[in-house]
């Protein structure tokens, strides 16, 4: 009873420091722990034996234990990377266990054998390692620096975390059959999710990456304030040795064949075209990181510019992407109970010639996007004891992203907007009215509009763990606060306040070039949004006896995101309880089955309350000389100052959440070589949806008959029913070896159902529904099979410094749903049930070679590597719009990136 | 361990609850129409005779709506009540709480036919050929003015210019096999024992109130079977013809205006169904029985129910 008192009252007393001094608390893992127990030849615990643990990665130096009463002992809060630990005790042989793999949020579960020696020194080195965490419920992967390094899955982690089963699509993923804008991306623990957006915020150096993991499901209580993946991606921090890495990378497609995306599902084509796109990247990345102080303080600064030129079917200008990606992390430990971290971040990035989707556009009228930001974070973990370390982290990050016209260049080789003879280089032009072309008329004299906008985020987090090993069993607990703080700031105007919009009479025909109206605003519109939300958590790693792990907890979220009339959008205070067992029937660390129960929220974003804001444009419609009344003052069609927002919200919402179940198992099979089977079942209810408040449908939705309220417009209602839901179901078949002496695989067969009402997650591209039923049918994410096989095998040539990688990616087709276009009222798609059946787009496959050959040069190695993707040049359509329009076919924006060659020289110091 | 199970089944359940107290319900019912309203007299363009011809085909689209109240002192043919005149020479707003229809407009591929169709009427091609060439004498013709009479060229031509596959992509013919080679025949009015007309119609996410009626009307065919709640100048575009053709489509103002789209002849509901409390647990319906007959024909008596006294 004592003992209980002991640990509540500890448990109490960090928590409530937390909240105190460092304002508050929380999560991501962003580092493993070793664990185990110590027995001799009989099997019986050994107390009293001292254990160290060591690694470059280990900031502080060797860390030593002993072993407790029971002969266990566990290294907690070890950062990620390869270890070796040592247990030595008079009278017996010292055992060395090397190569062991700590990943991000796994454990390595040791039973140490130590064997009684009677005279002299002897060292047993056992080199094997547990592959199998058999106390791990969740679903996803860890990829370590290995992998990322060994197979050709793209040189960013929004590419290379598609190789996790249940994962489709780069970019904004779709995780576990949930919106793409419904992932929570974290940085080194702290959370760098667009707050507008829900999507991801950040670039950097690929080669700074030290671990990405990507939890697809049933995770812990610490995570989960949204209804997709948890991507924690954790950086390089340096070492005691002075390294140095400079990477130089160039791919390009513009030779390969490659197939016009402007086809009909049918082949027919739907517009005239006659030109190749372009297709190159180039990346120049350093890295450089080392001591400050041995074993107190180290470093790293990475640096990376991406340049691509990359132009779709059919447009003149390449969409030029230039970002330049910084970071610098310093870490460090000036004694052993207190480890610091700041890390800054930033990735300026313009992008010109953003109008990529219209091929007629003037060079004057491109636009560009200039984007970043930067975060900055400060952490601070406090070792109170062996059983008892709390974490702080508080964070403050800036985005932005500026639209306007591209700037004007003297060199007009470029073919970019050339400047007039009097004009500055590089100046903007904020007072020529854009022209926008409709109908194929082009867009021409300047960008019709211009944006700026500033995204902030400031976040304070604390954690505080608690290892008690003695309450009727063994406890991992951990409590938790976090504390975000969103807002959003941007500006949207026309240049000169005004703009045009104009058409060919004749389709394609530009002599019957006409104006079709003019849109007049009285100034640019501001808006100003703003949100919080306090998460906390408590959870507990429970093992009862050795072979057998609960895991269980509940977090609590509480969340505002306000419009820009201040009025609460999203007010939302939910829980999400979470139970999960993990049992190791044989008790050998091979094997393991688990499952277990979830429930996770959304606490959405300020996308989500924008749609309720009421900024907007004053301005006035005027009809153009299509009309025959050019110069006609009655022909203005509207006045409305300002623009009136025809959306609302009901006044019962809820928070959108998922209730998901999972069973599964995994068994090592022969040494290091995993096979594990899952079943995941997910069910998502209340996404939000906007239903139109006061439109009366014909019996099809085709057209309305009336307005219910008697108004002009038509208003739209944000809603959560519990009709708006998604059903997904997901099982998988897994053959994975992750750690590689020679070779490395992870290979998945995914078989999935994904159907609902509801395709995307919360956002500002909601669904919009008539005054009609919700339609249950298949999902975007319904790709049904799934084929993912990584690979990596270093050729015997002794020292193994040939390397070969492999990808090969399959999805079954997107499903085709069958939609229609309501023309001349509301213009809203609608779902016409009992059409058909679904149709699907043709599968998509990848197939994807690497080889890196290394050789040892004057105080470092230098790598030769080429890449070959897409070796079949397959050229299926990987992005269509798959809902059927007037024309009874389904779109594709673009197909599959041709096959790239790309190569590269690292030089390792 | 059993709290915390429980507790999951507990949050799980509430979850799954979740009431959003919303005051919509879905109505569903029966439409009962006289025979007859779908009685259409055929006049011979020859020598001016006159046929009557009982058909389903005849019957035009119908407007459902469910209003606060109705009143048989406006018109010559009950009436939703009305607000404030706001606009000179528009009648007040009815302001509806839901409603929908039986058979919509739908654009049957030749322009000759435009709003001259509704869905739920014809089987087939035939039977729009039928109807027209045979029946009414009025020839399909397509936009040379040659007369459509093969009902394979009539398929091929709507798939060309649809670019559809199938004969179930057509909504305005309900025969056919569809994907799962389900035979459909889906036609909205059924003859009934007395020898009237039966559909069941849906009306979606009413708002719901106390004491509120539905009440509608039918689109009687002019005798050029065109009608007078199709705009010629809305609907889907299309340039087979001209930049500026249009399918034409209903008016979008149906039921807050019905009297200006009301004419004579045209069959509208004298004592529409009201609903009580015993229909409705606060505002949800509890399954009444919803059953509305159309029988009262505008021009041809006044208006003085009973129902509405």
């Amino acid at each position: 009873m004592q003992q209980k008192f002991r640990l509540l009252k500890t448990l109490l007393t960090l928590l409530f420091t937390s909240f105190v001094l460092y304002g508050s608390p929380a999560h991501a893992q962003t580092t493993g722990t070793i664990k185990g127990i110590v027995i001799d030849e009989g099997g019986l615990e050994i107390p009293g034996v001292m254990l160290t643990v060591e690694s470059p990665a280990l900031i502080g130096g060797a860390q030593q234990q002993y072993s407790d009463a029971n002969g266990r002992f566990i290294f907690s809060k070890l950062p990620p990377g390869v270890y070796s630990l040592k247990a030595e005790k008079p009278n017996f042989a010292t055992v060395l266990r090397p190569n062991l793999q700590v990943l991000i949020g796994r454990n390595v579960n040791l039973t140490v054998e130590m064997i009684a020696q009677v005279a002299g020194e002897e060292l047993i080195v056992e080199d094997s390692r547990p592959t199998l965490d058999t106390e791990q419920t969740s679903r996803g992967e860890v990829l370590s620096k290995d992998f990322l390094d060994r197979i050709p899955a793209g040189r960013s982690y929004q590419s290379v975390i598609s190789s996790t089963p249940g994962v489709i699509g780069g970019g904004n993923p779709n995780v576990a059959g949930a919106g793409y804008n419904e992932n929570t991306y974290m940085l080194d623990g702290v959370v760098i999710t667009d707050p507008v957006t829900g999507t991801f915020s950040v670039n950097f150096n690929f080669d700074a990456i030290e671990q990405i993991e990507v939890l697809t499901g049933a995770f812990d209580p610490e995570y989960g304030q949204n209804l997709g993946g948890q991507i924690n991606i954790v950086t390089e921090t340096g070492g005691n040795t002075l390294e140095f890495l400079t990477n130089i990378w160039y791919e390009t497609a513009n030779w390969s064949p490659k197939m016009d995306a402007r086809y009909a599902a049918d082949g027919a084509e739907l517009a005239p075209t006659g030109f190749d796109s372009q297709y190159s990247t180039f990346q120049v990345s350093s890295k450089v990181s080392g001591p400050i102080v041995r074993d107190k303080a180290w470093f790293i600064l990475s640096y990376e510019m991406a340049r691509s030129l990359i132009a779709n079917v059919g447009v003149d200008l390449p969409r030029d992407y230039e970002g330049h990606y910084l970071m610098a992390k310093l870490t460090a430990q000036p004694n052993a109970a207190h480890r610091f971290t700041a890390l800054l971040q930033a990735d300026p990035t313009t992008i010109d010639n953003i109008k990529q989707s219209d091929r007629f556009v003037e060079p004057e009228a491109q636009m560009r996007q200039a984007q970043g930001g930067f975060v900055a974070s400060g952490h601070w973990d406090w070792f109170y004891s062996p059983e008892v370390f709390a974490e702080t982290k508080v964070t403050v990050q800036k985005s932005y992203i500026e639209v306007s016209g591209v700037p004007c260049t003297h060199n007009e080789g470029l073919g970019y907007h050339a400047c007039e003879d009097d004009e500055l280089e590089n100046s903007l032009d904020f007072i020529t009215p854009g022209r926008l072309g409709i109908s194929n008329a082009f867009d021409s004299d300047n960008a019709y509009y211009f944006q700026f906008d500033d995204r902030w985020r400031v976040r304070a987090e604390s954690k505080v763990s608690v290892l008690q090993r003695e309450f009727f069993g063994f406890h991992d607990i951990k409590a938790g606060v976090e504390y975000d703080w969103t807002y959003w700031d941007w500006v949207v105007g026309y240049p000169g306040n005004l703009y045009f919009v104009d058409l060919n009479e004749v389709p394609y025909d530009p002599n019957t070039f006409e104006n079709y109206y003019w849109v007049e605003a009285t100034a640019p519109f501001h808006n100003v949004q703003g949100g919080w939300h306090v998460g906390t958590f408590l959870q507990d790693v429970y093992k009862p006896v050795d072979n057998l792990t609960f895991r269980y907890g509940v977090r609590y979220d509480r969340a505002v995101m306000e419009a820009d009339n201040n009025d609460k959008v999203v007010d939302v205070g939910v829980f999400g309880p979470r139970f999960y067992m993990a049992w190791d029937p044989w008790g050998d660390e091979k094997t393991v089955i688990r499952g277990g129960y979830g429930r996770f929220n959304s606490i959405s974003n300020l996308g989500v309350a924008n749609d309720l804001s009421q900024s907007g444009f004053g301005y006035k419609l005027y009809l153009g000389e299509y009309f025959g009344t050019f110069t006609n003052p009655s022909s203005e069609m509207a006045d409305v100052s300002p623009l009136e927002n025809t959306n609302t919200a009901h006044d019962v919402l809820t928070a959108p959440h998922s209730d998901e179940f999972t069973i599964g198992g995994a068994r090592e099979i022969i040494q290091d070589l995993v096979f594990d089977a899952a079943f995941t079942a997910k069910f998502t209810r209340n996404v939000y949806v906007f239903d139109e408040t006061n439109v009366i449908w014909d019996e099809d939705g085709y057209n309305y008959i009336a307005l219910s309220n008697g108004d002009v417009a038509s208003y739209f209602r944000l809603r959560t029913p519990s009709q708006s839901r998604r059903d997904y179901f997901q099982t998988d078949v897994s053959l994975k070896k992750n750690f590689s002496d020679r070779w490395l695989l992870l290979s998945t067969y995914s078989y999935v159902v994904s159907k609902g009402t509801v395709q995307t997650g919360s956002g500002s591209g909601l669904a919009v529904p008539p005054q009609y039923e919700l339609r249950y049918g298949n999902l975007g994410t319904d790709v049904r099979h799934q084929v993912k096989a990584s690979a990596s095998y270093d050729l015997p040539n002794d020292p193994w410094t040939t390397r070969l990688g492999m990808q090969f990616q399959y999805y079954s087709g997107y499903p085709v749903t069958r939609y229609y276009y309501t023309v001349g009222y509301g213009g809203a798609y609608q779902l016409k049930d009992n059409i058909g059946e679904y149709a699907r787009t043709e599968p998509v496959y990848y197939l994807d070679f690497l080889v890196q050959q290394a050789i040892d040069v004057r105080r470092g190695k230098l790598w030769l590597i080429g890449q070959v993707e897409n070796v079949v040049n397959a050229q299926q359509a990987d992005s269509a719009n798959t809902a059927i329009g007037t024309q009874n076919r389904w779109f594709i924006y673009s197909r599959q990136n041709p096959l790239e060659i790309a190569l590269s020289l690292k030089y390792e110091y | 361990m059993r709290t915390a199970g429980i507790s999951i089944i507990v949050l799980a359940a509430t979850g799954c609850t979740f009431d959003e107290q919303l005051p919509q319900v879905d109505v569903q019912g029966t439409l009962i129409l006289p025979r007859e309203a779908a009685t259409y007299t055929v006049v011979n363009p020859q020598n001016g005779e006159e046929t009557e011809v009982t058909d389903a085909r005849a019957i035009g689209p119908v407007y459902l709506g469910v209003f606060p109240n109705i009143r048989y002192d406006l018109y010559d043919y009950p009436h939703p009540e009305m607000g404030p005149v706001i606009i000179d020479g528009t009648p007040g707003n009815t302001y509806p709480y839901g409603g929908g229809t039986v058979g919509r407009f739908d654009f049957a591929c030749f322009s000759d036919l435009a709003c001259r169709i509704s869905t739920g009427r014809f089987k087939s091609f035939e039977d729009i050929l039928d109807w027209y060439n045979s029946v009414l004498g009025d020839p399909v013709v397509d936009e040379f003015g040659a007369v459509v009479d093969s009902p394979d060229f009539f398929r091929s031509y709507c798939y060309e210019l649809f670019q559809y596959t199938a004969d179930y992509e057509l909504t305005f013919i309900s025969e056919f096999v569809n994907a799962d080679g389900l035979d459909q025949n889906t036609l909205d009015f059924t003859e009934n024992a007395d020898g009237d007309f039966e559909a069941v119609f849906d009306l979606w996410q009413v708002t719901y109130k106390p004491d509120m009626k539905i009440w509608g009307w039918m689109d009687t065919p002019s005798e050029k079977f065109t009608f007078s709640t199709c705009d010629p100048d809305q609907g889907q575009q299309n340039n087979k013809y001209t930049n500026e053709y249009y399918y034409g489509t209903n008016y979008s103002d149906l039921l807050n205006y019905p009297s200006k789209y009301i004419f004579d002849n045209d069959w509208v509901i004298q004592d529409p169904y009201t609903f009580t409390s015993a229909d409705a647990d606060g505002f949800r319906l509890d399954n009444p029985e919803v059953v509305v007959t159309m029988d009262f024909k505008s021009g041809a008596e006044s208006a003085t129910a009973e129902a509405g006294e």
